[in-house]
């Protein structure tokens, strides 16, 4: 009996080992059957590009190592106990981006980061910060209680299944103001555009558009190739080929090139399925 | 490419299934497994490339612009000859040993005149070569000396060629050993047996030799040879055959006209008075064997009469010897050897078909030409010059043998063992061959000389019959009495040509080909009894279908009060009914039971084992059919009565309903214009096809807000339905945004627009998401998404610096064109062959349940598999395309094992779009780009260079691994299909 709890604690020292300078660890369980916990790292969030205004420094807990399993209700719950929690973000790469702003769509969101990821959790007071800090104390956290279970095996594909089906009404009236939005942003451009046309700007330069009496080509890749190609094409059929003597040896010349490039081609293939005993019949 | 390591790794597992034998061959030569090299671009300087030509250099380069299409075909036959014919070191070690053999035959010793029955002066160590049956024979055998030695056969033309390498010897028999009547009842080639015997008594002692073994020239029985190796490291060199033949002139040749009878019944029979007043039958086989003795030397004459000045000749014999090796035509009984190849040529030489300039590859083409358009079981030819009134006459030849090809004395027939079934295969592969070299898109020299064609890999069907004795009772029931006479009671032989003939007529407008392999009896060591009849072992039947054919399940008679009826009726005894047609006609009409495709597949089997059963007493259990063994791996289901074809079929059927809906759809803003389907199951390809399904509603809660059925936790887990996807494109209109996240708006928009009317015009129930709707309908789940065809363009968007718009490819841009671009084209493709070949569905379904039963199929890409398949039917060079899914997984597990991955790219032409010229570009440029592609490079008329879908998988060490266990599956299959004896376990899958 004495073995499997020195190996444990042989086990815990090696996580305690394996924390990077730092962080701290905060050991965490799914449930309380499980046995051995998992560890969250946890660092007060510090950037060097002056404060964000949605992850303030001092307030703000930066925990790497979340389990898939852990979303953010799950986490504010879990640091609840440290303070009162005022955000948390999860993400799958840390940085300020993403997550930034209200969310803007309840419908058009990129997929979701699966596996472990990483979370910013904004506490109200810088208390709390350290308070969480020092959890690293107590015994494994427990993230699935009877209080609040996280779903698991069938009930959360039924869970995930009914999640996935849309309010149609929502979605209309989403799409809808969209548009409108783009429609309005799309026509004041134009109306820009047409303010600006034909009017030289202070260096008397007039910009070409697609539009009005004279319009340009369109300044693509695709075009200028195919302005180019239509060049060639025309200075081909002005050259004779057949005038001059030396053409007429050039092409004999070519041909015999031809021929034997394609002869040693050939002969290369030849050494290399040799060399591979292609020539076996059986 | 590959790790080295892993290279000679996987070349020695490769190694592994080939004979022992040649692998230590091998194993010798090859010291190091160096890493193969990869072709590189042909970089040539300037200077060498235009320096003036010299004339010889000219001509060559002309030359084979000229008579071959590439220099590539010229450079591969001049490599593939060096690589068969025999070095001159070699030679002069046989040249050696035929001299010792030589000295040891003139100094054995004579014995004394004894009956032919008395056989004790043989030492017990030594057994008589021949079936002896009837034992009872008069004559008196004396042993003499030979009277004259001499090389004949291949050796001497310079036309035998590497892996066997047999010199004939003839031994010519002094005249005093016969008697008058040694022309009856098989007593000369008892004689022939006992002389062979002692000598290979004296022999057995010697020290010169590896082995002393008999074999039966060709597999024929009355025909046994001797066989010496040299000792030591050269015993697998070479085999000296004794051939012992009469002292010319003995016999006369009128005696043996293929109209006369040499063997009695009384003797054969054992009946000690004949019969009287019944005619003797004929013995023309017995009689073709006596002669053919005789003429041994003659025919040498003949042959190096021809191949004087005559280098092509050679070279063009042992191309075509090749080329009936990789068909297995040239070994057994009735085979169309290297002899009678030189035969053929020698004939096409005095016909001025062929001229004494002609390269090898000429010969060949010329001669397969010949074969293609010749039917020597219908017209026979002749070697003889001047017409002599008292030879028999070609028709004489037809009567007796099915193939007639006679030699220049007029007397022997070349093919007389070949049997018409062997000739009408002979003469489709070499037409078969004719299309192959004509076709410029495929490497003939790869199809035609280098790729083996074994029984079960060619033909759709293969059949074998497990005992050959049953064909005892065969030839009872045929009443072949006077054929086993003629054959010397060997009754596979007899009764073999009768079966064949049988069943040819049985499937006649089902099978292009009936084809039977060649019984073929092993080597025996002198101190063994000789191989019965039965020793052959299993005889192999193969059936090569035509596909339109093939399964119908009606054999249609001629009217009922025709006088052809009966016979209809008795040659298919009682499965033969009246029948009134829907045109009114009363017909004889046969109709065999099958509901399923599977079934019907099989419908070939009902009808070789109902023919065989009624006409040839052969019963079913001696009837080893392997055509349809893999496909109890793709059914699917609890009664397993089909293999989900017919599932498939429906589902297509309910989507092009769905899509006709779809393009009927009124009050959409923009119209639809294409509704294309991307689920395998829509291209007949998925390997257990969605079955329709019906909730039930007691497992489900209803959530009455939101119009959903929610599965309870308490009850069963409901059946899972697979959604089919089908992409559905919108017209393209100045209405469409051009910015990427309006349009996903835009989308989301037309999904529950769509949703709506179809809920509304066609009461489908439909669930609409942001991403794709799912409509309910007949059990099915469609998944439909909608597509706008600029949307690719406009996530490649890019603004330059300089303000220039530039495409380049994303991630995303990537996905949404293989999603909605390349799939749907793929699978109209696909869908389109499936229409041209019935079995690429199955086909395809058993590839890829072979992949996943590997374990491997997030590794590799399901079109990608798919396209495997699909270049099998598009491209059957040297087979036809399959008409069974057995053959067609066969030959998907060869070219995934065989195929140059590294050196070639697999061109799949589908709808035939690519152009020759294409092929070219698209070969070249892989070659020049070979370090930037896929390991695994496909490609098809719509992808030319990019290969999408093996872009990221499979990676080269998962190929490797893939390569490795399609050898391995494909050698285990084979060896389990080709066993009839075992108990067949297709555990490979």
């Amino acid at each position: 009996a004495a073995s499997p709890r020195a190996k444990m604690a042989a086990a815990e020292q090696r996580a305690a080992r394996a924390v990077p300078p730092g962080y701290t660890a905060l050991e965490v369980k799914f449930g309380a059957r499980q046995r051995s916990p998992h560890c969250l790292l946890v660092k007060e969030h510090r950037v060097r590009e002056g404060p964000g205004d949605t992850h303030p420094p001092q307030r703000t807990l930066f925990v790497l190592n979340v389990p898939p399993y852990c979303g953010p209700d799950e986490l504010s719950r879990l640091f609840s106990r440290c303070g009162a929690v005022q955000t948390v973000d999860v993400s799958d790469k840390p940085g300020p981006g993403g997550t930034a702003g209200p969310r803007s769509s309840k419908f058009f969101t990129g997929k979701a980061a699966t596996g472990f990821r990483v979370a910013y959790v904004v506490f109200r007071k810088p208390a709390g910060v350290q308070a969480a800090k020092a959890l690293s104390q107590e015994g494994p956290l427990l993230i699935s209680t009877e209080s609040h279970p996280v779903k698991t095996g069938v009930s959360k594909w039924i869970a995930r299944y009914a999640e996935s089906v849309v309010n149609q009404e929502e979605l209309k009236a989403e799409v809808d103001a969209f548009m409108q939005d783009y429609d309005k942003k799309i026509a004041e451009e134009e109306a820009k555009a047409a303010k600006e046309e034909g009017v030289p700007d202070e260096e008397g330069w007039v910009k070409v558009t697609r539009k009005g009496r004279k319009p340009g080509l369109p300044r693509t890749e695709a075009a200028n190739l195919r302005v180019l190609e239509r060049e060639k094409r025309k200075r081909a059929r002005k050259e004779l080929l057949n005038f001059y003597a030396w053409q007429h040896r050039e092409t004999k010349r070519e041909h015999i090139a031809q021929l034997r490039k394609k002869f040693e081609e050939d002969k290369q293939r030849i050494a290399l399925m040799r060399a591979q005993r292609k020539f076996r019949p059986y | 490419f590959k790790e080295p390591a892993e290279a000679a790794e996987a070349e020695e597992v490769e190694e592994g299934p080939q004979t022992p034998q040649r692998g230590a061959a091998r194993g010798r030569k090859r010291k190091a497994p160096a890493p193969a090299p990869a072709l590189q671009p042909v970089k040539l300087s300037r200077a060498e490339l235009y320096k003036p030509p010299t004339s010889e250099e000219l001509n060559q380069l002309k030359e084979t612009e000229d008579l071959f299409h590439s220099s590539l075909l010229r450079l591969q036959i001049e490599e593939l000859l060096r690589e068969v014919t025999l070095k001159e070191t070699k030679k002069k070690k046989i040249d050696a040993f035929l001299h010792e053999i030589n000295s040891l035959l003139s100094a054995i010793p004579e014995i004394p005149e004894t009956d032919i029955i008395d056989q004790t002066w043989l030492s017990r160590g030594v057994k008589v070569p021949f079936l002896q049956v009837p034992f009872n024979v008069k004559g008196k055998f004396r042993f003499l000396p030979p009277a004259e030695l001499s090389v004949v056969g291949s050796y001497l033309l310079g036309t035998c060629i590497k892996p066997e390498i047999n010199v004939d010897v003839a031994v010519t028999m002094p005249r005093e050993i016969f008697q008058d009547k040694d022309n009856l009842n098989q007593r000369y080639h008892r004689k022939r047996a006992l002389y062979l015997a002692h000598i290979a008594q004296c022999f057995s002692k010697e020290n010169l030799f590896g082995s002393v073994k008999f074999a039966y020239m060709n597999s024929n029985h009355l025909k046994p040879i001797l066989l010496l190796r040299p000792r030591g490291k050269d015993e697998k060199l070479v085999a000296v055959r004794l051939h012992a033949c009469p002292a010319p002139g003995f016999f006369k040749p009128s005696r043996f006209y293929p109209s006369k009878n040499n063997v009695r019944t009384a003797w054969f029979l054992e009946q000690s008075t004949p019969k009287e007043g019944a005619p003797e039958p004929p013995t023309p086989h017995y009689n073709n064997s006596v002669l053919c003795d005789t003429m041994l030397l003659s025919h040498l004459h003949f042959l190096s009469s021809v191949s004087t000045d005559f280098p092509g000749m050679k070279d063009g014999v042992a191309l075509l010897k090749v080329w009936l090796n990789q068909r297995q035509l040239s070994k057994g009984l009735g085979c169309f050897n290297g002899f009678l190849i030189s035969m053929v040529v020698a004939y096409l030489l005095t016909k001025r078909k062929i001229v004494k300039m002609m390269s090898g590859y000429q010969v060949l083409r010329n001669v397969l030409q010949f074969l293609a358009t010749t039917d020597l079981s219908v017209t026979g030819i002749s070697l003889a010059k001047d017409t002599d009134a008292s030879l028999p006459a070609l028709a004489d030849f037809h009567q007796a043998f099915e193939v007639v090809f006679v030699d220049p004395s007029g007397l022997v027939n070349l093919c007389a063992d070949m049997t018409a079934s062997k000739y009408h295969q002979v003469q489709f592969e070499a037409k078969r061959s004719m299309e192959i070299l004509d076709d410029r898109m495929v490497d003939g020299f790869q199809a035609l000389l280098m790729t083996s064609k074994p029984m079960l890999r060619t033909f759709d069907h293969v059949f074998h019959l497990k005992h050959v004795s049953k064909l005892q009772s065969a030839c009872r029931k045929m009443q072949l009495l006077s054929e086993l006479m003629d054959q010397g009671g060997n009754y596979v032989a007899a009764a073999l040509p009768f079966i064949v003939s049988l069943l040819t007529r049985g499937l006649a407008g089902r099978a292009l080909l009936v084809a039977h392999s060649l019984p073929q009896t092993p080597e025996w060591l002198i101190d063994a009894e000789p191989p019965k009849h039965k020793d052959i072992g299993s005889l192999t039947f193969g059936l090569l279908f035509v596909p339109e054919f093939a399964a119908s399940a009606l054999e249609k008679g001629p009217q009922a009060d025709c006088p052809e009826a009966t016979d209809f009726r008795t040659f298919w005894g009682e499965k033969s009914e009246l029948r009134r047609f829907q045109d009114g006609t009363i017909c004889e009409a046969v109709v065999w039971q099958a509901s399923t495709v599977c079934q019907k597949r099989l419908i070939p089997e009902q009808i070789v084992r109902h023919l065989l059963k009624l006409h040839a007493d052969i019963p079913e259990s001696s009837i080893c059919y392997t055509g349809a063994l893999l496909e109890s791996v793709i059914k699917s289901g609890k009664e397993a009565l089909g293999t989900g074809e017919e599932d498939m079929v429906n589902v297509v059927c309910s989507y092009d309903d769905l899509s006709r809906k779809l393009w009927n759809l009124e009050g959409l803003p923009l119209t639809v214009t294409a509704v294309q389907g991307v689920h395998p199951a829509l291209r007949y390809t998925d390997v257990f096809p969605p079955i329709p399904m019906k909730p039930i509603y007691s497992f489900h809660n209803q959530i009455k807000n939101k119009q959903l059925l929610l599965p309870s936790e308490q009850k069963p887990c409901p059946a899972y339905i697979a959604p089919l996807k089908i992409i559905c494109h919108m017209e393209g209109s100045g209405r469409w945004p051009q910015d990427k996240e309006a349009i996903k708006r835009i989308k989301a928009a037309f999904h529950l627009q769509l949703a709506e009317l179809l809920q509304q015009q066609h009461q489908f129930i439909c669930r609409p998401a942001v991403t794709h709707i799912d409509v309910y309908k007949d059990g099915y789940v469609f998944r439909l998404q909608v597509a706008y065809h600029r949307e690719p363009l406009i996530l490649k968007e890019v603004v330059t610096p300089e303000g220039m718009l530039k495409y380049q490819d994303t991630e995303e841009s990537k996905q949404l064109e293989l999603e909605t671009l390349h799939r749907p084209n793929l699978n109209s493709s696909l869908h389109g062959l499936q229409q041209q070949h019935p079995v690429f569905g199955s086909t395809c379904r058993l590839a890829k349940r072979w992949v996943r039963a590997q374990l491997l199929s997030d590794n590799i890409s399901e079109e990608c598999v798919d396209l495997l398949v699909a270049s099998l039917f598009l491209h059957p060079a040297p087979f036809m395309p399959p008409s069974s899914p057995q053959v067609g997984f066969l030959r998907f597990l060869n070219l995934l094992s065989t195929f140059d991955w590294k050196n070639s790219p697999l061109i799949v032409n589908l709808n035939a779009d690519l152009t020759d010229a294409e092929c070219t570009e698209i070969k070249n440029k892989f070659v020049a780009a070979r370090s930037r592609l896929p390991v695994m490079f496909i490609a098809t008329p719509k992808d030319k260079w990019n290969s999408v879908w093996t872009q990221e998988r499979p990676s080269a060490q998962i190929l490797q691994r893939l390569l490795v266990l399609a050898s391995e599956s494909v050698r285990t299959l084979e060896e389990q299909l080709m066993d009839p004896l075992s108990n067949q376990d297709v555990k490979v899958v």
